[in-house]
């Protein structure tokens, strides 16, 4: 009779699984994130979309007035999802002594957690993950979770390359099919962001940064999720969301980068925007669709809109990423001379991302090119110079990653809608903004799912609190 | 040598008994007595002649020789012998019963021509809150006894069927973008089949049922063969339904946003109706349509069209003393309000039922096969046909639309793009079906070891297989036309599953029944039950179709989502059920059960729970009281019931990589050709309990004035411990749940019915009135510490919560940001901003609901009205949230919408050292701004209204054939009624927008939390024709 009752074991679902399924997950959420969620974010944000007239879904961003429930699902897919698959992947490839794999999972976690403190300032970190056992795990100083980080991924490079193991994860890795150089390449990379992120604080450490720059071991191939076909919930995040569920009705292009590209005729416009039905390249003011005037009654297809296609890659971090990256190390801590030619590089592997000839790069960064860079210009210029680049370069790539970096560096600059520096392509702050004037999101709000179930965690009190990095 | 038989039949005061049935004993012979009480019946002499009437003690008199037999009848004041059918079919009398207990007999049942049990019994049982989900044809009805008992699980009572436990799962979706509800178990039963039902409320009567009798018992005995001649019973019934409510409309200002007239809006904040002639829609070939610029009245009333329902009914049984069998067919037929019949319900059943003596041996059975198929129009959001209908501007005439592939009506001219289309494109092009094979029946020996003890095994099955198919068109407008690339493009879904669901029931049963004295009986039942429940399910789905008009999975471009899940649940029981008598005036009755569960950790699985009640019949101890009080009854109980949870809760699992979108999609593996597992997000807990409910009780059953009045009063308190609840977790321990013990839910209350015999006058006018009252107060009155609040459903804005120590449940949702001083802190334009944390608006509770009943009757005349008042509670309502975001609502007529400053506002300024400042507000509203204005986050306090009502919930007027005339035909008796449903419905004013009864959330407690775009409510007008022969 006993027997008879042992039958509550659920036969819809797996007993065991292996890393190689749990990794695939992991990648599988942070990719939805990233090319998602936070790609819409980031997209309105750095001011490369904004709100179209007409439609409505992303008012409150472009208001700066996000709800607290706001981040709710895109919370719980990272921490619940991607960094809790991972730590399956940790554990397992720990106990096999798989050095590859356990690599993998290192700077995919690194990676996620570092947008986790970028987006929202504190976070859980040490205490997270342990289930049941601690089930309101309190938040570490961005500060701490940043050093930790640095010194996980150092540990498992080190733990690599002392026995190096290749991961024998192969294709069910679908960034690099397990491919070691490109993940330890990677490992360096994202290195470099983290310390580069703390270039303004008292954590900034020029000899790590000049020890990574003197490797030279940095991204060959773009850290990109390409798996998607044309068929429900298996398409780009984005496309399946904006275009496919809500029709194309919300994001278009913002005249801050729309006019951009449009003053120096880059031609990234027409790689970063689909034109309106007429076939132009039309933009608005960010936030300005939300109000009454002067566009009530339009609609999104009369103007530019984001050109994402159901296959279009999701990349985590690119090539022209990599190279901006350099490029402010070398600015910072190297030669004006290093710094130029990883800047030149970023802008070409830029053009090259979007498919365009790397010709008319070259054209616009010649002496006399629209983003020549100068040499001799002073430190802060020279950020300015490869920053705006860097913004122009994130388009459409890693929307997120350009809004961090803004308000990391200021750059583009960020004026009012009537100076006339705007028309050069510079950042606004909303006209639709509920907050008083002068002022910009420094972080979002920590979602109310989790306010609400862990109680050592405590809302903010409004969205223009700095994270670690930007505090003065 | 058959003697005509004549006489009058009459009560103890002489009067004389109209509609008194006659038989003649062991046949089918059988009159009635006329106006005069008078009746001629063909019998032998030595034959007995049985006379019965509702509320009479029935009398048999021989037939001697004498051609004249008068009878008189008594009242059945105590109603002393009547038997009612209590736990796992053991036959009690009424007067033993020690906790509260209803019977609704046959005529009960049918009087309104309900093709829903669960309606049948609307208004009836006091305590026991009946919730139609909508009255779309088909849809479910939720019965909730005594209040909510827990929060995660179902809360419906258990259904036993002649003795066997039967399946009430419901078919429904509250998808938000697609919702539908194609009924429950329940309602596979043909009323007409019914011969009771009685309804078990406390736990000292249901505990011996197991687990799933925690939220009352709904005992149904079908009707069995009656020996004799063979007997054919037919009934017919016609209805006509219309919708009853609509949105109220403002009839001010039309088409437009911003005060601007702009022909593409799906709003009416255009400006001022001025009824000139204005042009409307798309231009369509250079030419475009024109119409005065006027509110259209009954907009949506003239959409709808009459509703029909139709159900006729044959039975026919016969037999002789030892054996007897009964046959019966049903038919359904039902279309609802929506032209066309996108919302259609079609029921066949067919039962069989025979038993047979053969000396000490009974065998008895009874098998149903149930056919029913259906349609619903979905409710919700997006391009349902009710959202494109609420969203048209209020002068614009809908069934101008009717044409949908007129050139000006296309989904490629339509004259909106925003995210709607033209309602009858998606009525006839959009749809569901769904269909349903169900078995059941009940197989039983028993067999009499002496004249005081019997064996019996019973073995009860219940099977059914449903299919679900869904499918939206494809809207894809012409290149180049105003709606090319809107948001209204849709690529055509299609998607179906099938289930099938399977349980098996044994009961061996040990009943023993004894006088041990003249004073002291025992009876007592011991017995043993094995249930398994199974089932299994397959589902496919693809998000695109390539051929128009044709829904296929194969008619996709994509690979159909494919997804399959089985479940399977044990359960062990052994119990005993005795009661004690003393005097036919004390009885004591006991109940113990242990059960064993599969679903529950092996050491947690075994759960040892009873009961036990008592009554005291006082007024046959005191029988000297009788002339006013005659008759009395003061019963006590207290109970425990032992309840486990859904298959699958307490091991940790891994499930199928998915990734959520923003709520609009997901990312499925696999990709790329990789398949991929993820550790699931519900945590393990290996120390699971079973719930327990607590439930103690106390009523008094008093009849005054030879049962002029009546009053049953009920007082209960039960609480349920161990509330097996899902443990939202932070997502940074990794996980989103764990199934755990979290709660206790208490809940108190009072039932009364008290019954009045205004005049009582066999012979002309009688007039009978009863209410019914109850009062329930569900709480939440313990929650586990790590839990501030439960989240019970709702949406992410405005949500259904339990707090520890407050009704059960709550809606909470956003409020304005307040300063210190009180004051509201609006934006710059003006519109008040939303405070970061939400407020609990109320509770979904209602304060007490009371049932007015009214029963006229002359000679063979009469007419029953039933009034159901329910006062109190809140619920969510998004059709009130759509009309006023459109600006189609009466409520959105503040100030005639002209500019105005919030009252009593302030605007913020933060300075960049944080601190906060604030000014008077001087920025009024602008009519720029006014739709932001109701639509305002801050403001959601006004799409959740008061759910309050009074309903004329049902009329009938009946008309019975005197015997007189039946005499003359061939037919035993014929009797005709007028029934009117939902004939009026009264609200408060925050209501301006929908029957409050509806809910797209099922009919569990989730339903509590109101409704998202359901489609309207009903009243309906029908006919019903009886007979016998």
């Amino acid at each position: 009779c006993s027997d008879d009752l042992d039958i509550n074991t659920d036969p819809n679902t797996p007993q065991e699984i292996n890393k190689g399924l749990a990794l695939s997950a992991a990648q599988g959420s942070i990719t939805t994130i990233m090319g998602g969620e936070f790609f819409n974010l980031g997209g309105m944000y750095a001011q490369f979309y904004t709100q179209a007239p007409s439609a409505g879904q992303y008012e409150a961003i472009d208001q700066y007035n996000l709800d607290t429930d706001y981040a709710n699902r895109l919370w719980t897919e990272l921490y619940a999802g991607a960094l809790n698959d991972l730590e399956f992947v940790l554990n397992e490839s720990n106990e096999q002594g798989d050095t590859g794999t356990y690599l993998i999972a290192t700077c995919l976690k690194a990676y996620t957690m570092q947008y986790l403190v970028d987006v929202f300032g504190d976070v859980p970190y040490s205490e997270a993950f342990q289930g049941s056992d601690n089930i309101s795990p309190s938040t570490d100083p961005g500060e701490e979770i940043y050093l930790d980080l640095l010194s996980k991924v150092d540990e498992a490079l080190a733990a690599y390359e002392e026995s190096p193991m290749n991961s024998d994860v192969g294709q069910q890795d679908l960034i690099f099919t397990a491919d070691m150089d490109n993940w330890v390449q990677f490992a360096n990379t994202l290195k470099l962001k983290l310390y580069l992120r703390m270039s303004n604080t008292s954590q900034a450490n020029s000899a790590a940064v000049t020890s990574l720059l003197n490797e030279g071991n940095f991204l060959s191939e773009n850290v990109s999720f390409t798996a998607f076909t044309d068929a429900t919930s298996k398409r780009n995040p984005y496309y399946e969301v904006q275009i496919q569920e809500l029709g194309d009705v919300n994001d278009v292009a913002s005249n801050s980068l729309l006019e951009f590209y449009a003053r120096n005729d880059d031609p990234r416009l027409e790689a970063v925007f689909k034109p309106n039905t007429e076939g132009e390249y039309i933009g608005i003011e960010q936030g300005i669709g939300i109000l009454a005037e002067p566009y009530g009654g339009y609609q999104a297809q009369e103007f530019a809109r984001p050109d994402i296609q159901p296959t279009t890659p999701v990349y985590l971090m690119s090539l022209p990423e990599s190279s901006f990256l350099q490029a402010e190390a070398y600015a910072r801590y190297g030669s004006s001379e290093q710094a130029q030619q990883k800047y030149e590089e970023g802008v070409m592997r830029s053009f090259e991302l979007y498919g365009l000839s790397t010709a008319d790069a070259m054209d616009l960064i010649n002496a006399d090119g629209a983003y020549a860079f100068d040499a001799t210009a002073e430190l802060e210029d020279q950020l300015e110079t490869i920053m705006n680049q860097k913004w122009a370069g994130l388009a459409n790539v890693n929307n997120i990653e350009a809004w961090i970096e803004t308000r990391r560096t200021g750059y583009p600059l960020l004026v009012d809608a009537q100076d006339p520096a705007y028309e050069e392509g510079r950042r606004i702050y909303s006209l639709a903004s509920v907050l008083p004037g002068g002022q910009i999101p420094s972080s979002i709000y920590y979602p109310d799912n989790e306010v609400q179930r862990n109680s050592n965690l405590t809302q903010k009190p409004n969205l223009l609190q700095e994270v670690w990095w930007n505090q003065d | 040598q058959n003697n005509t038989i004549t006489g009058t039949v009459s009560d103890t005061d002489g009067m004389p008994l109209p509609g008194v049935n006659v038989i003649v004993k062991g046949t089918n012979n059988g009159v009635q007595t006329d106006f005069d009480g008078e009746y001629s019946i063909k019998a032998s002499e030595g034959d007995v002649l049985v006379f019965s009437f509702v509320g009479m003690i029935t009398a048999e008199i021989t037939v001697q020789q004498a051609t004249t037999i008068d009878a008189t009848l008594e009242q059945n004041t105590a109603q002393l012998d009547e038997v009612v059918v209590t736990a796992v079919g053991i036959e009690r009398e009424k007067a033993s019963l020690g906790s509260a207990t209803t019977t609704v007999n046959a005529e009960e049942i049918t009087r309104g021509a309900q093709s829903n049990i669960a309606d049948a019994l609307k208004g009836k049982v006091a305590g026991v809150n009946i919730s139609a989900a909508s009255t779309d044809p088909g849809a479910s009805s939720g019965v909730i006894i005594r209040g909510i008992s827990t929060m995660g699980g179902s809360n419906q009572p258990l259904y036993v069927v002649d003795g066997v436990p039967i399946n009430n799962g419901s078919a429904f979706s509250s998808s938000l973008g697609g919702g539908y509800d194609f009924g429950r178990g329940s309602q596979d039963i043909n009323p007409d089949n019914i011969k009771s039902m009685t309804i078990l409320k406390g736990a000292s009567a249901t505990s011996l049922y197991g687990s799933r009798a925690a939220n009352g018992v709904i005992i149904i005995t079908t009707k069995s063969g009656q020996s004799g001649k063979l007997s054919v019973e037919l009934g017919s019934t016609s209805f006509f339904t219309r919708i009853s409510r609509t949105p109220n409309y403002q009839s001010t200002y039309g088409q437009g946003w911003d005060f601007t007239h702009r022909l593409n809006e799906n709003g009416s904040w255009g400006p001022r109706f001025d009824g000139t002639p204005r042009v409307w829609g798309n231009v369509v070939d250079n030419s475009q349509r024109l119409k005065p610029y006027l509110f259209q009245e009954d907009q949506l009333e003239n959409f709808f069209d009459t509703g029909t329902f139709f159900q006729n009914n044959i039975a026919v049984s016969g037999g002789n003393e030892n054996s007897t069998v009964r046959l019966s067919y049903s038919n359904l037929q039902q279309d609802g309000i929506y032209p066309t019949d996108a919302d259609s319900y079609d029921r066949n059943t067919i039962g069989l039922s025979a038993q047979s003596k053969m000396g000490k041996l009974k065998i008895s059975g009874n098998l149903n096969y149930v056919n029913t198929e259906g349609a619903s129009v979905a409710t919700g959001q997006g391009l349902t046909v009710l959202n494109n209908l609420l969203q048209i501007p209020n002068d614009l005439n809908i069934t101008e639309f009717k044409d949908y592939n007129n050139k000006f009506n296309n989904i490629s001219n339509y004259y909106t793009p925003y995210g709607i289309t033209n309602p009858y494109f998606t009525l006839n092009e959009d749809g569901s079906n769904y269909e349903k094979e169900r078995v059941y029946g009940a197989l039983e020996a028993s067999y009499d070891l002496t004249d005081w003890s019997k064996v019996t095994y019973r073995f009860g099955l219940d099977q059914y297989t449903d299919n679900t198919q869904f499918w939206t068109a494809i809207v894809d407008p012409e290149p180049g036309s105003p709606n090319a690339g809107s948001s209204t493009v849709q690529p055509g879904s299609y998607s179906e599953s099938t289930r099938m669901v399977k349980q098996l029931n044994h009961d061996i049963l040990y009943d023993l029944n004894a006088e041990v004295n003249e004073n002291l009986g025992i009876q007592s039942t011991f017995g043993f039950n094995y249930n398994i429940r199974t089932s299994r399910s397959l589902a496919a789905s693809v998000g695109s179709q390539d051929l128009f008009g044709f829904y296929s999975l194969s008619n996709s471009g994509e690979n159909p989502q494919a997804s399959s899940s089985e479940s399977e649940r044990r359960l062990y029981g052994l119990y005993n059920n005795t009661t004690f008598s003393f005097k036919d005036q004390l009885y004591l009755t006991g109940n113990i059960r242990n059960d064993w569960y599969s679903t529950l950790p092996e050491e947690n699985r075994s759960v040892l729970y009873g009961g036990i009640n008592a009554s005291w019949l006082f007024t046959k101890t005191f029988e000297d009281i009788s002339e006013i009080l005659n008759y009395g009854k003061l019963r006590a109980g207290y109970g425990e019931v032992g309840v486990d949870t859904d298959p699958y809760q307490i091991n940790p699992v891994y499930v199928a990589g998915s990734a959520d979108n923003q709520g609009f999609g997901s990312l499925n593996f696999p990709l790329g050709g990789v398949n991929a597992y993820e550790v699931g997000n519900r945590a393990a807990n290996p120390n699971l309990k079973p719930e327990r409910r607590k439930e103690f009780e106390v009523g008094l059953d008093l009849e005054f004035f030879k049962s002029r009045i009546s009053l049953d009063f009920t007082y209960y308190n039960a609480r349920v411990e161990n509330q097996i609840l899902s443990l939202p977790l932070a997502a940074t321990t990794g996980y989103t749940s764990q199934t755990a013990n979290l709660g206790e839910i208490s809940n108190e209350g009072i039932e009364a019915l008290l019954k009045l015999a205004v005049f009582r006058n066999s012979k002309g006018f009688n007039w009978n009135m009863a209410f019914n009252f109850a009062t329930n107060d569900s709480r939440l009155e313990k929650l586990d510490e790590r839990l501030t609040q439960v989240s019970l459903g709702g949406l992410s804005t405005t949500s259904l919560v339990a707090l520890e120590g407050m009704p059960l449940a709550l809606i909470e949702g956003s409020v304005p940001q307040t300063n210190d001083e009180g004051q509201i802190v609006v934006d710059s334009n003006g519109i008040p901003i939303a405070a970061s944390t939400k407020e609990i608006y109320g509770d979904t509770q209602y304060d007490y609901t009371l049932g007015f009943t009214n029963e006229f009757s002359y000679k063979n005349l009469s007419l029953n009205f039933t009034f159901d008042l329910r006062e109190g509670g809140l619920m969510y309502s998004r059709t009130a949230d759509i009309t006023r975001f459109v600006g189609n609502s009466v409520t959105t007529m503040y100030n005639d919408r002209q500019p105005f400053i919030v009252p009593n506002s302030v605007q913020q300024s933060v300075a960049d050292d944080g601190s906060i400042t604030y000014v008077e507000n001087t920025t009024a509203v602008s009519r720029a701004n006014i739709d932001d204005y109701y639509s305002a986050t801050a403001l959601s306090r006004n799409t959740v209204i008061d759910k309050s009502f009074l309903k004329l919930r049902e009329v009938v007027l009946s008309y019975s054939i005197p015997g007189k005339i039946m005499d003359k035909t061939f037919l035993d008796n014929l009797s005709l009624s007028i029934i009117g449903r939902n004939l009026f419905l009264w609200t408060p004013e925050s209501n301006q927008f929908i029957d409050p009864e509806i809910s797209t959330f099922g009919t569990d407690l989730s339903s509590q939390f109101g409704e998202f775009s359901a489609n309207p409510s009903t009243r309906s007008l029908g006919f019903s024709v009886k007979t016998r022969f």
